[in-house]
């Protein structure tokens, strides 16, 4: 996976076994009668790269400081590394990497005689190794030759990089890191990116990597939980969450030839590409051709981690409309009371989805995951049902708790039989409605790869296709010595370009 | 993490700024004095300035005056105002917590670091008042070496150092006072400024209703009541009275005031 060697001094370890790296039971927080934490149950197995997701405002930074003893729940149990915070903190906390929302550095101290104040200010931080251990982790994020300039003269990416020295310091176990690349530019992105994946593969450090931006969880998570108004709404694989949706697409330039022969299973035409049930895209391939149909691209359709996060969660809390407050929506109280959602079994054939504009993404009948959905898995065509009363529903803003006589007779009804195509005079354009989000639908799921949401305003969009894999040969490592010099990364790069 | 925190007190430009601030007064008043010659009159002014024109002996201690009414309040609630408000208006202190430092470690370690500097900033004042006295009005030869304490009877020049150490000591002791509600300020607030002119505020408050016969039952209980009871020491015989009850005070002071500090502190959601 990483293109650098392992760094010196390192020995490489397997995973590290044990207790959980991270888990939180019922974890609550609240300031007075806002409830910021709402039972969150964070479960991170040791060695794994965690990501933690949400819209701005969501209560990713108070889990965060409850898992460090910075914030004292008001209720439940946070366990790091095996040992209660914050009652044993002292026992455990050192062997915790940590970066809590910026980073933060005495301005008149450079960095080494920043990172060996934090050392001292603790345990676990032997003083003998001290110096060299401020070096190695001043290498790893490319700071070596920072000299002693002080901190108040450095730009925000290398102070970005100092505090992941700081959190890398004392080799630790478990990495806490709170949007750590923020500041950095695309390349020392990426180096922040490859220096975590290697010491996950070398060291087997876990890492909780609290973000919203949504390729980078993409690009470096194993398991990603995303929380929304305090509650976790989402814990799951990666792979799960992306599995595939049972269709493929595919781009003809003979789309009537194609539409004939596919018959039943197409789902959706715009122009040359059609989308079309198919559990085997190699099948597939096989009788298009055998009919003669000419095929220019062909590929499976999966969710990109950006749609199942936007369907998971509402607006941003840094949104703030006029009209329809985003955040006042019936979601989080319907997700209290139909837990039932989540487990039940999808059901029924496929079903045609309407062809829209990507922009109304937002609006859609929101789809949600089970726990584990097989690749064969298929959305069920109760939930647009159930999705389209609350959706003509003039009052959105409503709970959805005052509408029981709405929402229930819809939800009882699993097997309706024709999907509900919602009308067009439904709809409010330009308008976001994420309190849709709220009907657990699976629906979702089977949105076309490139109708691509239109993200809300507290998220940022992936800055590339998020569906490639993380392509970590594409940047050269060597060949950038002159660039980053030029940047916010003064290292004596002599190993590299030797 | 006593030693941590000692180093980056004394580390930071400020804390020797403000020390040479605080020792820059005295040293322009007795400079002033030896040009002009010209003292004020016994029992105006601060204590001592008169006596100090014929023995530079006692002008630390005139010094101390000097500077224990406003300089060094200012000075002492700068450095503990910033103590936990400044690392978390910087961003450290989620750092140094999560490190973890240990709340209560941190705020021993802080509480140590402001009296170091109180000590610091006395003895500075002492010992440059001592080499400015003596230089600029001489050691007071004409009476033999001894000096007239300021009930009139003549003090040994060990006496006269002896009791400059006891009189640092008690002025040190008197600004923990001011420190403790610094501290404890600062661990309300994340502005060091709010804190510091908060325990200012204290002392300024304290003061005018010193002034105030109305405020007389409450008098004795004022923070600032005790301070310049100093000057007792230098009485022949010494006058423990006041001394005895101000360390009383001050120890009462601190003792309420870090206890909310502590309180407060160690179960503060750390939001910075």
């Amino acid at each position: 996976m990483t293109a650098t060697p392992p760094p010196s001094g390192r020995v490489p370890a397997g995973p590290v076994t044990g207790p959980a790296a991270i888990r939180t039971v019922g974890l609550t927080k609240r300031y007075g009668s806002v409830t910021a934490v709402d039972g969150i149950e964070l479960d991170v197995p040791p060695g794994d790269i965690y990501g933690f997701l949400g819209p701005n405002g969501s209560g990713k930074t108070t889990t965060v400081r409850m898992l460090l003893g910075l914030v004292l729940p008001t209720a439940g149990t946070v366990e790091v590394l095996g040992a209660r915070i914050p009652k044993h903190a002292r026992s455990v906390l050192h062997r915790v990497g940590a970066l809590v929302e910026a980073p933060a550095a005495y301005g008149h101290l450079g960095a080494r005689a920043n990172l060996s104040i934090m050392d001292a200010a603790g345990p676990g931080g032997s003083r003998r190794t001290r110096r060299a251990r401020i070096d190695q982790a001043l290498e790893q994020v490319g700071l070596a030759g920072v000299g002693r300039r002080p901190v108040k003269a450095y730009s925000l990416g290398m102070r970005q990089r100092l505090g992941i020295a700081a959190a890398l310091l004392r080799k630790p176990d478990l990495l806490i890191l709170d949007e750590p690349t923020n500041g950095l530019d695309p390349r020392g992105i990426q180096e922040i990116r490859r220096l975590l994946l290697d010491l996950n593969a070398s060291a087997g450090t876990t890492i909780f990597l609290s973000s919203h931006l949504l390729a980078e969880v993409e690009h470096l998570c194993k398991r990603v939980g995303v929380v929304d108004r305090g509650r976790l709404v989402l814990q799951d694989s990666l792979a799960a969450l992306r599995a595939p949706t049972g269709s493929v697409v595919l781009r003809t330039p003979d789309p009537e030839w194609a539409v004939g022969v596919l018959d039943g299973d197409l789902r959706e035409r715009s122009g040359d590409r059609l989308v079309v049930r198919a559990t085997d895209p190699a099948e597939l391939n096989a009788r298009l051709v055998g009919h003669g149909i000419r095929i220019t691209e062909l590929t499976e359709q999966r969710r990109t981690l950006e749609e199942v996060v936007l369907a998971a969660t509402t607006g941003s809390s840094d949104r703030v409309d006029a009209a329809v407050p985003p955040t006042v929506g019936p979601r989080a109280e319907v997700l209290a009371t139909d837990d039932s959602a989540w487990d039940r079994p999808p059901a029924g054939p496929p079903v045609p989805l309407p062809t829209r504009p990507a922009r109304d993404t937002f609006s859609w009948p929101a789809g949600r995951d089970t726990p584990e959905p097989g690749p064969g898995w298929q959305p069920s065509r109760s939930e647009p049902a159930r999705s389209e009363p609350a959706r003509s529903e003039p009052a959105r803003s409503e709970p959805a708790r005052s509408e029981p006589a709405r929402s229930e007779p819809a939800r009882s009804e699993p097997a309706r039989p024709e999907p509900v195509r919602p009308a067009p005079d439904d709809r409010r354009p330009g308008q976001s409605q994420p309190g849709l989000g709220s009907q657990p639908s699976r629906s979702g799921s089977a949105q076309p790869p490139d109708g691509r949401s239109q993200p809300g305003p507290g998220w940022q969009p992936s800055p590339s296709d998020s569906a490639q894999p993380p392509d970590d040969a594409e940047v050269d490592p060597g060949g950038s010595a002159a660039d980053r010099a030029g940047s916010d990364q003064p290292e004596a790069r002599s190993e590299e370009s030797a | 993490m006593i030693g941590v925190e000692l180093m980056k007190m004394l580390r930071r430009p400020r804390t020797w700024v403000v020390i040479a601030l605080i020792d820059a007064l005295p040293t322009l008043v007795a400079f002033l004095l030896a040009l002009t010659d010209v003292g004020p009159r016994p029992g105006t002014g601060p204590a001592f300035l008169s006596a100090v024109l014929n023995n530079g002996v006692l002008f630390p201690a005139a010094a101390l005056a000097i500077v224990l009414p406003l300089f060094l309040p200012v000075s002492v609630a700068i450095v503990s105002g910033d103590s936990i408000a400044g690392e978390a208006q910087a961003g450290t202190l989620r750092y140094l917590l999560a490190r973890p430092a240990g709340r209560t470690r941190l705020l021993v370690a802080k509480l140590v670091t402001v009296l170091v500097f109180v000590a610091m900033a006395v003895v500075v004042v002492v010992v440059t008042g001592y080499f400015v006295g003596t230089s600029l009005f001489g050691t007071g030869q004409l009476a033999g070496g001894n000096i007239v304490s300021v009930s009139g009877e003549p003090l040994s020049p060990h006496q006269a150092a002896l009791r400059t150490l006891l009189a640092m000591a008690y002025v040190a002791f008197s600004m923990l006072g001011v420190a403790a509600m610094a501290v404890f300020l600062s661990t309300l607030t994340d502005s060091p400024l709010a804190a510091a002119m908060g325990a200012l505020a204290f002392l300024v408050a304290s003061s005018l209703l010193l002034t105030l016969d109305a405020a007389d039952s409450i008098r004795p209980y004022l923070p600032t009541r005790y301070w310049l009871a100093f000057v007792d020491l230098f009485r022949q015989p010494i006058l423990w009275r006041d001394i005895v009850r101000g360390v009383g005070l001050q120890s009462l002071y601190v003792a309420v005031l870090l206890g909310a500090a502590w309180a407060n502190f160690s179960t503060k959601d750390i939001k910075s």
